[in-house]
Protein backbone atom coordinates (compact mmCIF):
# COMPACT_ATOMS: atom_id res chain seq x y z
CA UNK A 1 0.00 0.00 0.00
CA UNK A 2 2.61 2.40 1.15
CA UNK A 3 4.76 1.42 -2.22
CA UNK A 4 1.65 2.18 -4.31
CA UNK A 5 1.46 5.45 -2.44
CA UNK A 6 4.85 6.20 -3.14
CA UNK A 7 4.42 4.91 -6.75
CA UNK A 8 1.24 7.22 -7.75
CA UNK A 9 3.15 10.37 -6.22
CA UNK A 10 6.32 9.77 -8.39
CA UNK A 11 4.25 9.18 -11.21
CA UNK A 12 2.65 12.19 -10.67
CA UNK A 13 5.87 14.39 -10.20
CA UNK A 14 7.64 12.64 -12.85
CA UNK A 15 4.95 13.78 -15.37
CA UNK A 16 5.23 17.30 -14.22
CA UNK A 17 8.64 17.13 -15.75
CA UNK A 18 9.58 19.37 -18.70
CA UNK A 19 12.23 16.81 -19.79
CA UNK A 20 9.54 14.50 -20.44
CA UNK A 21 7.40 16.25 -22.92
CA UNK A 22 10.39 17.38 -24.46
CA UNK A 23 11.65 13.40 -25.39
CA UNK A 24 7.96 12.49 -26.33
CA UNK A 25 7.29 15.37 -28.54
CA UNK A 26 10.47 14.48 -30.17
CA UNK A 27 9.83 10.58 -30.40
CA UNK A 28 6.38 11.53 -32.16
CA UNK A 29 8.60 14.03 -34.52
CA UNK A 30 10.47 11.49 -35.32
CA UNK A 31 7.83 8.60 -36.39
CA UNK A 32 5.76 10.98 -38.57
CA UNK A 33 9.19 12.10 -40.38
CA UNK A 34 10.04 8.45 -40.70
CA UNK A 35 6.89 8.54 -43.56
CA UNK A 36 9.28 11.03 -45.18
CA UNK A 37 12.36 8.99 -44.89
CA UNK A 38 10.47 5.74 -46.15
CA UNK A 39 9.06 7.98 -49.15
CA UNK A 40 13.03 8.18 -50.19
CA UNK A 41 12.89 4.39 -50.63
CA UNK A 42 11.17 2.14 -53.44
CA UNK A 43 8.16 0.28 -52.21
CA UNK A 44 9.72 -0.09 -48.20
CA UNK A 45 7.97 2.46 -46.88
CA UNK A 46 6.09 0.69 -44.39
CA UNK A 47 9.51 -1.30 -43.30
CA UNK A 48 11.24 2.37 -42.50
CA UNK A 49 8.44 3.44 -40.52
CA UNK A 50 8.69 0.51 -38.62
CA UNK A 51 12.42 0.64 -38.18
CA UNK A 52 12.60 4.10 -37.45
CA UNK A 53 9.08 3.97 -35.59
CA UNK A 54 10.62 0.68 -32.86
CA UNK A 55 13.69 2.57 -32.75
CA UNK A 56 12.68 5.85 -31.96
CA UNK A 57 10.61 4.09 -28.91
CA UNK A 58 13.90 2.02 -27.56
CA UNK A 59 16.15 5.32 -27.52
CA UNK A 60 14.03 8.07 -26.62
CA UNK A 61 12.32 5.66 -23.54
CA UNK A 62 16.01 4.91 -22.44
CA UNK A 63 16.54 9.05 -22.32
CA UNK A 64 12.83 9.57 -20.50
CA UNK A 65 14.18 6.33 -17.87
CA UNK A 66 17.97 7.73 -17.65
CA UNK A 67 16.68 12.09 -17.92
CA UNK A 68 13.71 11.22 -15.21
CA UNK A 69 14.98 8.28 -13.13
CA UNK A 70 18.36 9.99 -12.15
CA UNK A 71 16.81 13.36 -10.82
CA UNK A 72 14.31 11.50 -8.60
CA UNK A 73 15.37 10.80 -5.39
CA UNK A 74 18.54 13.63 -5.90
CA UNK A 75 15.34 16.14 -6.04
CA UNK A 76 13.75 14.77 -2.55
CA UNK A 77 17.41 15.16 -1.39
CA UNK A 78 17.93 19.00 -2.69
CA UNK A 79 14.12 20.28 -1.65
CA UNK A 80 14.68 18.09 1.79
CA UNK A 81 11.67 16.31 1.09
CA UNK A 82 13.38 12.78 2.14
CA UNK A 83 13.63 13.89 5.61
CA UNK A 84 10.26 14.07 6.04
CA UNK A 85 9.48 11.04 4.20
CA UNK A 86 11.93 8.72 6.22
CA UNK A 87 11.03 10.22 9.39
CA UNK A 88 7.49 8.57 9.16
CA UNK A 89 7.18 4.65 9.22
CA UNK A 90 8.18 4.27 5.96
CA UNK A 91 10.70 1.34 5.19
CA UNK A 92 13.57 2.30 2.87
CA UNK A 93 12.84 -0.81 0.49
CA UNK A 94 9.47 0.66 0.50
CA UNK A 95 10.91 3.84 -0.71
CA UNK A 96 13.17 2.91 -3.47
CA UNK A 97 10.33 0.09 -4.78
CA UNK A 98 7.80 3.09 -4.66
CA UNK A 99 10.02 5.15 -7.01
CA UNK A 100 11.10 2.66 -9.22
CA UNK A 101 7.24 1.45 -10.04
CA UNK A 102 6.11 5.45 -10.10
CA UNK A 103 8.49 6.01 -12.91
CA UNK A 104 7.87 2.43 -14.52
CA UNK A 105 4.59 3.95 -14.90
CA UNK A 106 5.81 7.00 -16.27
CA UNK A 107 7.35 5.03 -19.18
CA UNK A 108 4.37 2.58 -19.46
CA UNK A 109 2.37 5.74 -20.77
CA UNK A 110 4.65 7.42 -22.49
CA UNK A 111 5.16 4.00 -24.48
CA UNK A 112 1.47 3.99 -25.17
CA UNK A 113 1.74 7.28 -26.29
CA UNK A 114 4.29 6.57 -28.86
CA UNK A 115 2.80 3.06 -29.72
CA UNK A 116 -0.33 4.54 -30.36
CA UNK A 117 1.27 7.45 -32.23
CA UNK A 118 3.62 4.73 -34.53
CA UNK A 119 0.22 2.75 -35.07
CA UNK A 120 -1.73 5.67 -36.60
CA UNK A 121 0.81 6.74 -38.62
CA UNK A 122 0.95 3.32 -40.31
CA UNK A 123 -2.73 3.27 -40.55
CA UNK A 124 -2.40 6.59 -41.77
CA UNK A 125 0.01 5.85 -44.73
CA UNK A 126 -1.90 2.50 -45.20
CA UNK A 127 -4.91 4.26 -46.50
CA UNK A 128 -3.25 7.35 -48.35
CA UNK A 129 -0.41 5.93 -49.97
CA UNK A 130 0.99 2.41 -49.08
CA UNK A 131 -2.88 1.03 -50.71
CA UNK A 132 -1.10 2.21 -54.15
CA UNK A 133 2.02 0.56 -53.66
CA UNK A 134 2.37 -2.60 -55.93
CA UNK A 135 2.35 -5.72 -53.55
CA UNK A 136 2.20 -4.18 -49.95
CA UNK A 137 1.04 -6.92 -47.81
CA UNK A 138 -0.64 -4.99 -44.51
CA UNK A 139 0.59 -3.75 -41.43
CA UNK A 140 1.52 -6.36 -39.02
CA UNK A 141 0.36 -5.22 -35.65
CA UNK A 142 1.37 -7.93 -33.38
CA UNK A 143 4.53 -9.03 -33.95
CA UNK A 144 5.63 -4.37 -33.31
CA UNK A 145 3.34 -5.36 -30.11
CA UNK A 146 6.10 -8.64 -29.31
CA UNK A 147 9.06 -6.36 -30.23
CA UNK A 148 7.46 -3.35 -27.93
CA UNK A 149 6.86 -5.89 -24.98
CA UNK A 150 10.66 -6.55 -25.37
CA UNK A 151 11.44 -2.75 -25.29
CA UNK A 152 9.37 -2.38 -22.14
CA UNK A 153 11.57 -5.12 -20.28
CA UNK A 154 14.82 -3.28 -21.66
CA UNK A 155 13.41 0.10 -20.43
CA UNK A 156 12.28 -1.91 -16.84
CA UNK A 157 16.13 -2.76 -16.94
CA UNK A 158 17.86 0.52 -17.46
CA UNK A 159 14.99 1.98 -15.00
CA UNK A 160 16.25 0.16 -12.72
CA UNK A 161 20.10 1.06 -13.11
CA UNK A 162 18.75 4.78 -13.10
CA UNK A 163 17.04 4.64 -9.74
CA UNK A 164 20.85 2.74 -8.88
CA UNK A 165 23.05 5.21 -9.67
CA UNK A 166 20.74 8.13 -8.75
CA UNK A 167 21.15 6.58 -5.23
CA UNK A 168 24.86 6.21 -5.07
CA UNK A 169 26.08 9.07 -7.32
CA UNK A 170 25.34 12.93 -8.37
CA UNK A 171 22.21 13.23 -11.46
CA UNK A 172 25.01 14.63 -13.40
CA UNK A 173 27.14 11.26 -13.17
CA UNK A 174 24.05 9.16 -12.73
CA UNK A 175 23.10 10.27 -16.56
CA UNK A 176 26.93 9.21 -17.76
CA UNK A 177 27.13 5.97 -15.80
CA UNK A 178 23.69 5.19 -16.99
CA UNK A 179 24.12 5.49 -20.16
CA UNK A 180 27.13 3.42 -20.58
CA UNK A 181 25.06 0.96 -19.29
CA UNK A 182 23.12 0.93 -22.05
CA UNK A 183 25.81 1.19 -24.47
CA UNK A 184 27.76 -1.82 -23.22
CA UNK A 185 24.62 -3.45 -22.74
CA UNK A 186 24.34 -3.14 -26.56
CA UNK A 187 28.12 -4.26 -27.39
CA UNK A 188 28.49 -6.94 -24.71
CA UNK A 189 27.75 -9.57 -27.41
CA UNK A 190 30.74 -8.68 -28.90
CA UNK A 191 32.92 -9.70 -26.10
CA UNK A 192 31.54 -13.50 -26.76
CA UNK A 193 32.76 -13.38 -30.17
CA UNK A 194 36.33 -11.66 -29.12
CA UNK A 195 36.56 -14.33 -26.45
CA UNK A 196 35.91 -16.86 -29.03
CA UNK A 197 38.18 -15.79 -31.91
CA UNK A 198 40.99 -14.63 -29.52
CA UNK A 199 42.77 -18.03 -29.34
CA UNK A 200 43.63 -17.26 -25.75
CA UNK A 201 42.50 -19.26 -23.15
CA UNK A 202 42.44 -16.69 -20.65
CA UNK A 203 41.13 -14.13 -22.59
CA UNK A 204 38.40 -16.04 -23.62
CA UNK A 205 37.54 -17.05 -20.04
CA UNK A 206 37.65 -13.15 -19.09
CA UNK A 207 35.63 -12.18 -22.25
CA UNK A 208 33.51 -15.11 -20.75
CA UNK A 209 32.89 -13.51 -17.46
CA UNK A 210 32.16 -10.09 -18.63
CA UNK A 211 30.21 -11.23 -21.11
CA UNK A 212 27.73 -12.94 -18.00
CA UNK A 213 28.05 -10.57 -16.02
CA UNK A 214 27.23 -7.06 -17.60
CA UNK A 215 23.83 -6.74 -18.99
CA UNK A 216 23.12 -7.89 -22.47
CA UNK A 217 20.42 -5.56 -23.94
CA UNK A 218 20.53 -7.64 -27.32
CA UNK A 219 18.39 -10.20 -25.77
CA UNK A 220 15.47 -7.76 -25.59
CA UNK A 221 16.11 -6.73 -29.78
CA UNK A 222 13.68 -8.37 -31.65
CA UNK A 223 12.69 -5.41 -33.48
CA UNK A 224 14.31 -6.58 -36.40
CA UNK A 225 13.02 -9.76 -37.05
CA UNK A 226 9.59 -8.78 -35.82
CA UNK A 227 9.64 -6.02 -39.04
CA UNK A 228 10.50 -8.08 -41.45
CA UNK A 229 8.24 -11.45 -40.22
CA UNK A 230 10.72 -13.44 -39.38
CA UNK A 231 10.12 -16.21 -36.74
CA UNK A 232 11.51 -15.73 -32.93
CA UNK A 233 10.67 -18.51 -30.74
CA UNK A 234 8.95 -18.48 -27.60
CA UNK A 235 11.36 -20.18 -25.97
CA UNK A 236 13.43 -16.93 -26.75
CA UNK A 237 10.69 -14.51 -25.49
CA UNK A 238 10.75 -16.53 -22.34
CA UNK A 239 14.36 -16.66 -21.30
CA UNK A 240 14.77 -13.14 -22.38
CA UNK A 241 11.82 -12.67 -19.97
CA UNK A 242 13.34 -14.39 -16.89
CA UNK A 243 16.76 -13.13 -17.67
CA UNK A 244 15.08 -9.51 -17.33
CA UNK A 245 13.27 -10.09 -14.67
CA UNK A 246 16.00 -11.78 -12.89
CA UNK A 247 18.72 -9.04 -13.70
CA UNK A 248 16.19 -5.86 -12.58
CA UNK A 249 15.53 -8.24 -9.17
CA UNK A 250 19.57 -8.08 -8.64
CA UNK A 251 20.00 -4.43 -9.60
CA UNK A 252 17.10 -3.72 -7.13
CA UNK A 253 18.30 -5.56 -4.16
CA UNK A 254 22.24 -3.39 -4.67
CA UNK A 255 19.94 -0.43 -4.88
CA UNK A 256 17.46 -1.08 -1.85
CA UNK A 257 20.82 -1.71 0.14
CA UNK A 258 22.43 0.90 -0.76
CA UNK A 259 19.61 2.89 0.19
CA UNK A 260 19.93 1.85 3.09
CA UNK A 261 22.92 2.02 4.26
CA UNK A 262 22.81 5.82 2.82
CA UNK A 263 22.79 8.49 6.13
CA UNK A 264 20.75 12.01 5.40
CA UNK A 265 22.17 14.67 7.64
CA UNK B 1 22.17 -9.90 15.58
CA UNK B 2 20.18 -12.89 14.78
CA UNK B 3 17.90 -11.53 12.53
CA UNK B 4 20.30 -9.24 11.22
CA UNK B 5 22.48 -12.43 9.91
CA UNK B 6 19.18 -14.16 8.90
CA UNK B 7 18.64 -11.47 6.64
CA UNK B 8 21.79 -11.19 4.74
CA UNK B 9 22.15 -14.81 4.14
CA UNK B 10 18.44 -14.61 2.85
CA UNK B 11 19.76 -11.81 0.48
CA UNK B 12 22.78 -13.49 -0.07
CA UNK B 13 20.86 -16.62 -1.73
CA UNK B 14 18.22 -14.53 -3.89
CA UNK B 15 20.96 -12.66 -5.21
CA UNK B 16 22.64 -16.03 -5.76
CA UNK B 17 19.88 -17.63 -7.05
CA UNK B 18 19.19 -14.44 -9.51
CA UNK B 19 22.74 -14.29 -11.12
CA UNK B 20 22.78 -18.01 -11.45
CA UNK B 21 19.40 -17.54 -13.25
CA UNK B 22 20.57 -14.86 -15.49
CA UNK B 23 23.53 -16.93 -16.50
CA UNK B 24 21.27 -20.07 -17.22
CA UNK B 25 19.11 -17.52 -19.45
CA UNK B 26 22.32 -15.97 -21.30
CA UNK B 27 23.06 -19.82 -21.74
CA UNK B 28 20.06 -20.50 -23.11
CA UNK B 29 19.36 -17.75 -25.26
CA UNK B 30 22.67 -18.09 -27.02
CA UNK B 31 21.83 -21.36 -27.45
CA UNK B 32 18.77 -19.74 -29.43
CA UNK B 33 20.18 -17.32 -31.12
CA UNK B 34 22.84 -19.86 -33.11
CA UNK B 35 20.30 -20.25 -35.99
CA UNK B 36 19.10 -16.84 -35.03
CA UNK B 37 22.04 -15.34 -36.09
CA UNK B 38 22.16 -16.56 -39.51
CA UNK B 39 19.02 -15.43 -40.10
CA UNK B 40 20.34 -11.71 -39.01
CA UNK B 41 22.91 -11.68 -41.17
CA UNK B 42 20.30 -11.98 -44.28
CA UNK B 43 18.56 -9.44 -42.71
CA UNK B 44 20.59 -6.72 -41.11
CA UNK B 45 21.47 -3.59 -43.63
CA UNK B 46 24.48 -2.82 -43.45
CA UNK B 47 24.15 0.98 -44.40
CA UNK B 48 26.66 2.23 -47.31
CA UNK B 49 30.16 3.72 -46.24
CA UNK B 50 28.74 7.21 -47.70
CA UNK B 51 26.00 7.06 -45.15
CA UNK B 52 27.70 6.20 -42.29
CA UNK B 53 30.58 7.91 -42.46
CA UNK B 54 28.05 11.32 -42.74
CA UNK B 55 25.92 9.72 -39.85
CA UNK B 56 29.58 9.23 -37.57
CA UNK B 57 29.18 12.64 -36.95
CA UNK B 58 33.08 12.75 -37.37
CA UNK B 59 33.92 9.62 -36.21
CA UNK B 60 34.47 8.12 -38.97
CA UNK B 61 37.76 6.82 -38.56
CA UNK B 62 36.51 4.87 -35.11
CA UNK B 63 33.42 3.54 -36.40
CA UNK B 64 35.63 1.83 -39.54
CA UNK B 65 38.17 0.11 -36.78
CA UNK B 66 34.55 -1.18 -35.20
CA UNK B 67 34.10 -2.65 -38.73
CA UNK B 68 36.72 -3.52 -39.27
CA UNK B 69 37.14 -5.54 -36.46
CA UNK B 70 33.92 -6.78 -37.23
CA UNK B 71 34.65 -7.82 -41.13
CA UNK B 72 37.66 -9.90 -39.32
CA UNK B 73 35.39 -12.12 -36.92
CA UNK B 74 32.84 -12.40 -39.93
CA UNK B 75 35.57 -14.00 -42.04
CA UNK B 76 36.79 -16.54 -38.93
CA UNK B 77 33.30 -17.17 -37.65
CA UNK B 78 32.64 -17.67 -41.35
CA UNK B 79 35.72 -19.60 -42.23
CA UNK B 80 35.04 -22.45 -39.54
CA UNK B 81 31.20 -23.07 -40.46
CA UNK B 82 30.06 -22.64 -43.83
CA UNK B 83 32.67 -21.21 -46.29
CA UNK B 84 30.33 -18.62 -47.45
CA UNK B 85 30.87 -14.68 -47.21
CA UNK B 86 27.86 -13.17 -48.79
CA UNK B 87 28.50 -9.72 -46.91
CA UNK B 88 32.01 -9.41 -46.48
CA UNK B 89 32.59 -7.37 -49.69
CA UNK B 90 29.41 -4.85 -48.43
CA UNK B 91 31.39 -4.68 -44.93
CA UNK B 92 34.92 -4.29 -46.34
CA UNK B 93 33.38 -1.62 -48.63
CA UNK B 94 31.45 0.68 -45.62
CA UNK B 95 35.06 -0.15 -43.95
CA UNK B 96 37.36 1.20 -46.88
CA UNK B 97 34.89 4.33 -47.82
CA UNK B 98 34.98 5.64 -44.09
CA UNK B 99 38.59 4.92 -44.08
CA UNK B 100 40.42 4.76 -47.61
CA UNK B 101 43.43 4.52 -46.30
CA UNK B 102 42.93 1.15 -44.36
CA UNK B 103 45.34 -0.69 -47.11
CA UNK B 104 44.78 -4.04 -44.70
CA UNK B 105 41.47 -4.11 -45.59
CA UNK B 106 41.80 -3.67 -49.42
CA UNK B 107 44.42 -6.50 -49.19
CA UNK B 108 42.13 -8.56 -46.76
CA UNK B 109 39.02 -8.43 -49.06
CA UNK B 110 41.08 -8.63 -52.49
CA UNK B 111 42.92 -11.89 -51.36
CA UNK B 112 40.23 -13.82 -49.61
CA UNK B 113 37.09 -12.99 -51.74
CA UNK B 114 39.03 -14.15 -54.94
CA UNK B 115 40.66 -17.06 -53.22
CA UNK B 116 38.33 -17.86 -50.54
CA UNK B 117 34.97 -16.75 -51.54
CA UNK B 118 35.27 -17.15 -55.62
CA UNK B 119 34.03 -13.36 -55.39
CA UNK B 120 35.96 -12.44 -58.04
CA UNK B 121 34.28 -9.41 -59.04
CA UNK B 122 33.80 -8.27 -55.38
CA UNK B 123 37.72 -8.58 -54.98
CA UNK B 124 38.80 -6.85 -58.10
CA UNK B 125 36.20 -3.76 -57.14
CA UNK B 126 37.78 -3.72 -53.51
CA UNK B 127 41.56 -3.76 -54.72
CA UNK B 128 41.06 -1.39 -57.64
CA UNK B 129 39.41 0.89 -55.14
CA UNK B 130 42.10 0.56 -52.77
CA UNK B 131 44.49 1.62 -55.75
CA UNK B 132 42.30 5.07 -56.43
CA UNK B 133 42.60 6.11 -53.00
CA UNK B 134 46.06 5.18 -52.37
CA UNK B 135 47.82 5.37 -55.80
CA UNK B 136 51.73 4.49 -54.30
CA UNK B 137 51.34 2.78 -51.39
CA UNK B 138 51.53 -0.45 -51.60
CA UNK B 139 52.22 -2.83 -54.72
CA UNK B 140 50.57 -5.55 -53.00
CA UNK B 141 47.61 -4.19 -54.42
CA UNK B 142 48.07 -4.40 -57.75
CA UNK B 143 50.17 -7.23 -57.41
CA UNK B 144 46.72 -9.28 -55.90
CA UNK B 145 45.44 -7.70 -58.68
CA UNK B 146 47.10 -8.36 -61.31
CA UNK B 147 46.98 -12.24 -60.16
CA UNK B 148 43.71 -12.31 -59.73
CA UNK B 149 43.19 -10.86 -63.98
CA UNK B 150 46.17 -13.51 -64.44
CA UNK B 151 45.07 -16.84 -62.88
CA UNK B 152 41.49 -16.75 -62.49
CA UNK B 153 40.42 -14.46 -65.20
CA UNK B 154 42.97 -15.76 -67.43
CA UNK B 155 43.27 -11.83 -68.76
CA UNK B 156 47.29 -12.07 -69.19
CA UNK B 157 47.94 -8.12 -70.63
CA UNK B 158 45.66 -6.85 -67.90
CA UNK B 159 47.48 -8.83 -65.84
CA UNK B 160 51.01 -7.90 -67.36
CA UNK B 161 50.36 -3.95 -66.77
CA UNK B 162 49.18 -4.20 -63.04
CA UNK B 163 52.32 -6.55 -62.34
CA UNK B 164 54.35 -3.76 -63.88
CA UNK B 165 52.96 -0.95 -61.73
CA UNK B 166 53.47 -3.29 -58.92
CA UNK B 167 57.17 -3.67 -59.89
CA UNK B 168 57.45 0.21 -59.79
CA UNK B 169 56.14 0.92 -56.19
CA UNK B 170 59.38 0.12 -53.47
CA UNK B 171 59.07 -2.44 -51.24
CA UNK B 172 58.79 -5.20 -54.01
CA UNK B 173 60.73 -8.47 -54.13
CA UNK B 174 63.65 -8.61 -56.07
CA UNK B 175 62.29 -11.43 -58.11
CA UNK B 176 59.02 -10.13 -59.04
CA UNK B 177 60.48 -8.45 -62.02
CA UNK B 178 61.32 -12.11 -63.51
CA UNK B 179 58.24 -13.28 -62.58
CA UNK B 180 56.92 -10.94 -64.49
CA UNK B 181 59.35 -11.79 -67.24
CA UNK B 182 58.43 -15.83 -67.02
CA UNK B 183 54.59 -14.52 -67.28
CA UNK B 184 55.49 -12.65 -70.87
CA UNK B 185 57.09 -15.55 -71.79
CA UNK B 186 54.22 -17.52 -71.53
CA UNK B 187 55.88 -20.42 -68.75
CA UNK B 188 53.79 -22.79 -67.15
CA UNK B 189 50.46 -21.06 -65.72
CA UNK B 190 50.37 -23.37 -62.51
CA UNK B 191 53.78 -23.01 -61.74
CA UNK B 192 54.03 -19.09 -62.41
CA UNK B 193 50.98 -19.23 -60.25
CA UNK B 194 52.66 -21.07 -57.58
CA UNK B 195 55.06 -18.85 -56.89
CA UNK B 196 52.84 -15.72 -56.66
CA UNK B 197 50.76 -17.42 -53.98
CA UNK B 198 53.85 -18.53 -52.30
CA UNK B 199 54.69 -14.76 -52.15
CA UNK B 200 51.25 -13.79 -51.01
CA UNK B 201 51.44 -16.77 -48.20
CA UNK B 202 54.74 -14.90 -46.90
CA UNK B 203 52.43 -11.42 -46.42
CA UNK B 204 50.15 -12.83 -43.82
CA UNK B 205 50.13 -13.92 -40.09
CA UNK B 206 46.70 -14.80 -39.17
CA UNK B 207 46.61 -18.53 -39.65
CA UNK B 208 42.90 -18.84 -41.06
CA UNK B 209 44.46 -16.32 -43.69
CA UNK B 210 47.64 -18.85 -44.29
CA UNK B 211 44.90 -21.88 -44.45
CA UNK B 212 42.69 -20.21 -47.12
CA UNK B 213 46.37 -19.63 -49.51
CA UNK B 214 48.03 -23.03 -48.25
CA UNK B 215 44.82 -24.99 -49.82
CA UNK B 216 45.10 -23.17 -52.62
CA UNK B 217 48.94 -23.50 -53.12
CA UNK B 218 47.91 -27.20 -52.63
CA UNK B 219 45.60 -27.36 -55.15
CA UNK B 220 47.60 -25.89 -57.89
CA UNK B 221 50.32 -28.23 -57.14
CA UNK B 222 48.22 -31.28 -57.87
CA UNK B 223 47.29 -29.61 -61.10
CA UNK B 224 51.06 -29.76 -61.89
CA UNK B 225 51.33 -33.30 -60.20
CA UNK B 226 47.79 -34.35 -62.05
CA UNK B 227 49.99 -33.06 -65.59
CA UNK B 228 53.05 -35.06 -64.53
CA UNK B 229 51.24 -38.31 -64.26
CA UNK B 230 49.02 -37.83 -67.67
CA UNK B 231 52.66 -37.67 -69.37
CA UNK B 232 53.29 -41.06 -67.41
CA UNK B 233 50.04 -42.37 -68.88
CA UNK B 234 50.45 -41.70 -71.90
CA UNK B 235 53.72 -42.91 -72.07
CA UNK B 236 51.92 -46.27 -70.35
CA UNK B 237 50.15 -46.12 -73.68
CA UNK B 238 52.77 -45.77 -76.25
CA UNK B 239 54.71 -48.93 -74.57
CA UNK B 240 51.64 -51.31 -74.17
CA UNK B 241 49.61 -49.80 -76.38
CA UNK B 242 46.42 -49.50 -74.02
CA UNK B 243 45.33 -46.76 -70.81
CA UNK B 244 46.27 -48.18 -67.09
CA UNK B 245 43.26 -50.04 -65.56
CA UNK B 246 44.14 -47.53 -62.19
CA UNK B 247 47.16 -45.97 -60.98
CA UNK B 248 48.26 -49.44 -59.82
CA UNK B 249 48.91 -50.64 -62.91
CA UNK B 250 51.34 -47.98 -63.06
CA UNK B 251 52.94 -48.75 -59.83
CA UNK B 252 53.30 -52.34 -60.87
CA UNK B 253 54.86 -51.33 -64.15
CA UNK B 254 57.36 -49.02 -62.57
CA UNK B 255 56.05 -46.13 -63.67
CA UNK B 256 55.64 -44.39 -60.27
CA UNK B 257 56.58 -45.18 -56.80
CA UNK B 258 53.17 -45.09 -55.02
CA UNK B 259 49.62 -44.16 -55.62
CA UNK B 260 49.55 -40.66 -56.21
CA UNK B 261 48.10 -38.44 -53.78
CA UNK B 262 47.64 -34.63 -51.84
CA UNK B 263 46.02 -33.74 -48.47
CA UNK B 264 42.57 -32.70 -49.09
CA UNK B 265 41.96 -33.91 -52.73
CA UNK B 266 42.54 -37.04 -54.76
CA UNK B 267 43.66 -38.13 -58.02
CA UNK B 268 41.22 -39.92 -60.84
CA UNK B 269 41.94 -41.75 -63.96
CA UNK B 270 39.51 -42.80 -66.54
CA UNK B 271 40.85 -45.97 -68.19
CA UNK B 272 38.44 -45.04 -71.36
CA UNK B 273 40.86 -42.52 -72.88
CA UNK B 274 43.25 -41.94 -70.16
CA UNK B 275 42.49 -38.68 -68.73
CA UNK B 276 44.18 -38.17 -65.13
CA UNK B 277 41.91 -35.70 -62.79
CA UNK B 278 41.99 -34.50 -59.75
CA UNK B 279 39.19 -33.58 -56.60
CA UNK B 280 39.67 -31.30 -53.90
CA UNK B 281 37.15 -31.24 -50.57
CA UNK B 282 38.67 -27.75 -49.52
CA UNK B 283 38.37 -25.86 -53.02
CA UNK B 284 36.08 -27.64 -54.80
CA UNK B 285 35.00 -24.51 -57.34
CA UNK B 286 38.65 -23.18 -57.45
CA UNK B 287 39.15 -20.88 -59.23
Amino acid sequence: MIIKTIAVNTFKEAIRDKVLYSLLAFTVIVIVLSVVIGRLTIGEDQRIIKDIGLAAMSLFGVLIATFVGTNLVHKEINRKTIYTIISKPIRRFEFVLGKYFGLLMTIFINLIVMTVVLFAVLMIHKVLIARYIHGFSGVGYFPLLKAIGLVILELMLITSVAILFSIISTPTLSVFFTLGVYAIGHISIELKAIGDASGSAFIYYLCSVFYYLLPNLNNFNIRAEMVRDIYVSNSFIFYSVVYGVLYMSVILIVTILSFDKKEFV
Amino acid sequence: MYSQKKFWIIISMICILSITGVIYSQLKIDQIRLPRKRLEEKIIYIPTGRFMKAASIGFHAVLSDLLWTRAVLYFGEHFTTDREYPWLYRILDAVTTMDPHNILAYRFGGNLLALEGNRIEESIALLKKGIKHNPDKDWRLYFLLGFNYYYILNDHLTAAYYFEQAVKLPGHPEYLPKLVARMYAKADKEDVAIEFLEEIYTQYNDEQVKQTIMDRLILLKAKEQAKEIQKLVERYKQIYNEYPENFEALVNKGLINRIPEYPGGYFTLNPEDGTVDWFSENTPNWP
